[in-house]
């Protein structure tokens, strides 16, 4: 990553022209709503990666960066819409201008040409995630987990492993369906080779008597042993004239293996198995207790297995893993005795569904001889009765729905008088054959056993293949994934850790013990926090708003350091701690500070204490922030900046607009004011609703400033530093001038130079009275450093009076006291 | 005490070599651990396409 020396923009988003020195430290931006801010973040994160989160991404219509960053009064001309930064990248010497207008947004202009700079800025537009606003934070901490495990996986530039998880589980279910394909085929050819050759089993010892008598009458050799090579007709090709295309013996075997079928499933036995098994579905299906039981226990079932996180598999609602677990077991125990009746049910289904598969393979078969009959039988009844068998058998399968079960199981005897015709139509043919001779049959049975034993010998290949082939894939899905979660859950582990140590960090007061989890299961993340000892929870179940957001930036800060490691350097936090308390702020800065020292951050707010609270502890210089007091859609925003106020009080008076002048030094006046009154821990009386004005807020800035000025005199007597005691008294007198030349203590004797009476003051009547206080509050601050004066420590007793260079630093402390 | 940030970590090479170590450790054959290792690490081919030739050598065959 980069740091950022400054920041120029021009004509986009609502800035029109703006320019700001960060020297690569820290920098703080703060206005009100509306003041500009976002523009700054946007410009930021233009430069940098070419896209403007908040324009772009999900749910963002027809808005886009093309044609939204310019500002709306050039949206016509792009390319005016310029943003160019000065970067340093680590490891280059010299800094580096980076420039994109909105007119290519994709492209960039790197001045000096770095191809450091290149591969930094190349490498944040692949993972542009250095902006923190309060949407992303809220992404992280509040999402569900599998939305969670989306974000944190982009984050993390983990899409790839998960990636290749998913597509090993697609690969391994595909393999899965081939198998079963394969096996149904290799079942079918196994079925009719046996049938064929009239054997209860496929054994060299059953087989080769058979087709050796076959090859006598012929007098063909026998085979002494079989193999998958054997060619169970050869021998053949020489010996014998064409064989018949519908081979009556064949035929004719079929044909009985058919009837026998038939029989069988009209038969008493099947008939009562019928009967049984239409009553146990009957009793389910009316049984509400039962239906609904075994409709849901698959469900349950299928969620008991995946639960290993801690929410609900099927709706991500938060859960304690234990206790889910316990839960729909529950729910099973009291399915039990529907899940049992399911299950003799079942069983009884597939002994049923043999018998009928077995009827469906002398149909094929005779579907097959009908084809080469003379002339051809199409039997497309025949046909059409197979689909509706198979759709049955499957409705059987599957028990619910219910009614479907019942209706196919009523269905499944049944076979169509135009399916029997159809039959009785092929059985004329193959009797009006002409009987062969022996030598003729031995041939026809031959050729037929042959094409079997090939497809019998072709489908147990595929089915060993596809087996060999889903074995793979499974073991390596499952290997993948044990791999994939043990990585993943060590690199959680050190975020969860980390996470758990920043948290801890801020929330040192009262959650000094806090522990995080973060578990990553099935593509998912769970993110559950300690609740003061009472339990792990997900962080919005007891944990307040400010918790929240806290969390938040903590976690994204681990997951950043994961992600770059000592290349963290550069991060945006747009208004991510609103809901977090004044207490809980100074300890995000003291965190800040501690453990990203080389990470220059950018930090908006619209909370002018949380501005002063980066200020005091030294997170932000003041040369290092941008305080917005006002936007218009003409200038953009404005400035709480001196030079920048002072221009435009001249430009107001030169103009001859008194009250727009008077206007400005009131409302910059106010808030030099109240940061002086907090730099100097000046006494105000206290308003609950925070809103005080300048009349009260002044006053007690100088009398302060005036107070630690003796105070400090008063110190460098006890210690007897005559020249610090006359330094003291000539910045006293300078000062007591400075005040003597604005009136403010006249104010309240004096209605008519209240500053509620600037107004109406001509032009040059205000006029010294702008230059007074352009002076006064040159007065409060170091002439060598420009920072204002304040008191150090913060909250404790004042031990010292202190610019932010050091050259003024005022003991406060009498000898007698320290 | 605060942490020394480390280099950022490679978490999907990482996944990815220790899950082919773990195919070769796991009796996975030798052609299909060059394959998936190749795959994975060399080409970073992630495709259902790829890793299924990964897997069974579809593309020798063809």
């Amino acid at each position: 990553m980069i740091s950022v020396e400054s920041l120029t923009i021009q004509e986009f988003r609502g800035i029109r022209d703006l320019t700001l020195t960060l020297n690569g430290k820290n920098f703080a931006v703060c206005g009100r709503n509306g003041t500009g801010k976002s523009g700054v973040v946007d410009a930021l994160e233009f430069v940098l990666t070419g896209n403007i989160s908040r324009l772009s991404g999900e749910g963002k219509g027809e808005v886009s960066v093309e044609k939204h960053a310019p500002h709306v009064d050039v949206r016509n001309n792009p390319e005016k819409a310029k943003v160019s930064a000065v970067i340093v990248v680590p490891g280059e010497k010299l800094p580096v201008t980076i420039e994109r207008t909105a007119k290519n947004p994709a492209t960039y202009k790197l001045t000096p040409h770095s191809a450091a700079a290149q591969q930094a800025i190349d490498a944040m537009v692949a993972h542009p995630e250095i902006v923190l606003s309060r949407r992303e934070l809220i992404r992280y901490v509040l999402a569900t987990p599998g939305k969670r495990a989306e974000e944190v996986r982009a984050l993390l530039h983990l899409d790839s492993t998960n990636d290749v998880r998913l597509a090993f589980g697609r690969i391994a279910k595909e393999c899965s369906r081939t198998l079963e394909r394969a096996t149904t085929d290799f079942k079918r050819a196994k079925s009719e080779l046996m049938q064929a050759l009239e054997v209860t089993a496929l054994k060299v010892d059953l087989i080769l008597p058979v087709v050796n008598g076959r090859r006598a009458t012929l007098g063909l050799p026998a085979f002494e042993t079989l193999t998958a090579q054997t060619v169970l007709k050869d021998g053949i090709a020489s010996a014998a004239t064409k064989p018949q295309r519908l081979v009556k013996a064949q035929a004719v075997l079929d044909l009985q293996a058919f009837h026998s079928a038939l029989e069988t499933i009209r038969s008493e036995a099947v008939t009562r198995q019928i009967e049984v098994l239409h009553r146990e579905l009957t009793a389910l299906s009316v049984d509400p207790a039962a239906r609904t039981g075994v409709t849901v226990d698959n469900f349950y079932r299928t969620g008991l297995a995946l639960i290993d996180e801690a929410a609900c598999p099927f709706c991500d609602t938060a859960w304690s893993a234990e206790e889910l677990k316990l839960h729909v077991a529950g729910k099973l125990k009291r399915l039990e005795e529907a899940a049992k009746k399911r299950q003799q049910a079942e069983t009884k289904i597939r002994s049923l569904m043999e018998e009928f598969e077995a009827l469906d393979v002398s149909l094929e078969a005779l579907a097959r001889h009908g084809a080469v009959a003379t002339p051809p039988q199409r039997m497309p009844a025949l046909r059409a009765f197979r689909q509706k068998q198979q759709a049955r058998l499957q409705d059987l399968e599957n028990i619910v729905p219910f009614a479907s079960a019942l209706q196919s199981l009523a269905d499944l005897s049944s076979v169509d008088k135009a399916v029997l015709d159809e039959i009785a139509e092929l059985q004329k043919i193959v009797e009006a054959l002409p009987e062969p001779s022996k030598e003729q049959e031995a041939r026809d049975w031959l050729t037929m056993i042959q094409l079997r034993w090939e497809a019998y010998i072709k489908t147990r290949l595929a089915e060993k293949t596809a087996k060999e082939r889903a074995d793979l894939a499974d073991k390596a899905s499952e290997v993948y994934g044990k791999t994939c979660d043990r990585v993943l859950t060590d690199l959680y582990c050190a975020v969860e850790k980390q996470f758990s140590e920043f948290y801890r960090f801020i929330n040192r007061d009262d959650e000094a013990t806090f522990e995080a989890k973060l578990a990553p299961s099935l593509g998912k993340l769970g993110f559950n926090v300690d609740f003061y000892g009472r339990g792990f929870f997900p962080p919005g179940a007891y944990h307040s708003e400010g918790h929240q957001d806290s969390m938040g930036l903590c976690l994204y800060l681990a997951l950043m350091q994961h992600l770059h490691g000592q290349n963290f350097n550069f991060t945006v936090l747009d208004d991510v701690l609103m809901s977090v308390d004044a207490g809980h702020r100074r300890e995000v800065c003291a965190l800040i500070k501690k453990y990203f020292p080389s990470t220059q951050f950018v930090m908006t707010t619209h909370d002018h204490i949380w501005l002063q609270h980066m200020r005091r502890e030294t997170l932000v210089t003041s040369k290092n922030t941008l305080v917005l007091r006002g936007w218009d859609v003409a200038q953009g925003p404005t400035q709480f900046d001196d030079r920048d106020v002072w221009r435009e009080i001249d430009d107001h008076l030169a103009a001859d607009n008194v009250r727009a002048a008077a206007g400005a030094l009131r409302h910059h006046l106010e808030y030099m004011a109240t940061e002086l009154c907090h730099a100097l821990h000046a006494q105000v009386g206290f308003r609950a609703d925070a809103s005080y004005q300048l009349g009260e807020l002044m006053p007690a800035a100088m009398a302060r400033l005036r107070k630690l000025y003796a105070s400090g005199k008063a110190a460098a007597q006890s210690w007897n530093q005559r020249d610090v005691v006359q330094a003291l008294g000539e910045r006293e007198d300078a000062f007591a001038k400075l005040m003597a030349a604005t009136q403010v203590e006249a104010w309240q004797v004096n209605s008519a130079i209240h500053y509620n009476a600037w107004d109406n003051l001509q032009k040059n009547d205000f006029a010294p009275v702008a230059a007074a206080f352009k002076a006064l509050l040159e007065g409060f601050r170091c002439e060598h450093c420009d920072e204002h004066l304040a008191v150090s420590p913060d909250r404790e007793t004042p031990e010292s009076l202190r610019c932010g260079c050091g050259r003024i630093n005022v003991n406060l402390l009498k000898k007698n006291s320290s | 005490m605060s942490s020394q940030p480390a280099p950022a970590p490679d978490v999907p090479a990482k996944v990815f070599t220790e899950f082919v170590e773990q195919t070769a450790q796991n009796a996975f054959p030798a052609d299909v651990v060059k394959r998936l290792r190749s795959t994975l690490l060399d080409t970073q081919n992630f495709s259902d396409e790829g890793l299924r030739a990964a897997l069974f050598g579809e593309e020798e065959e063809t």
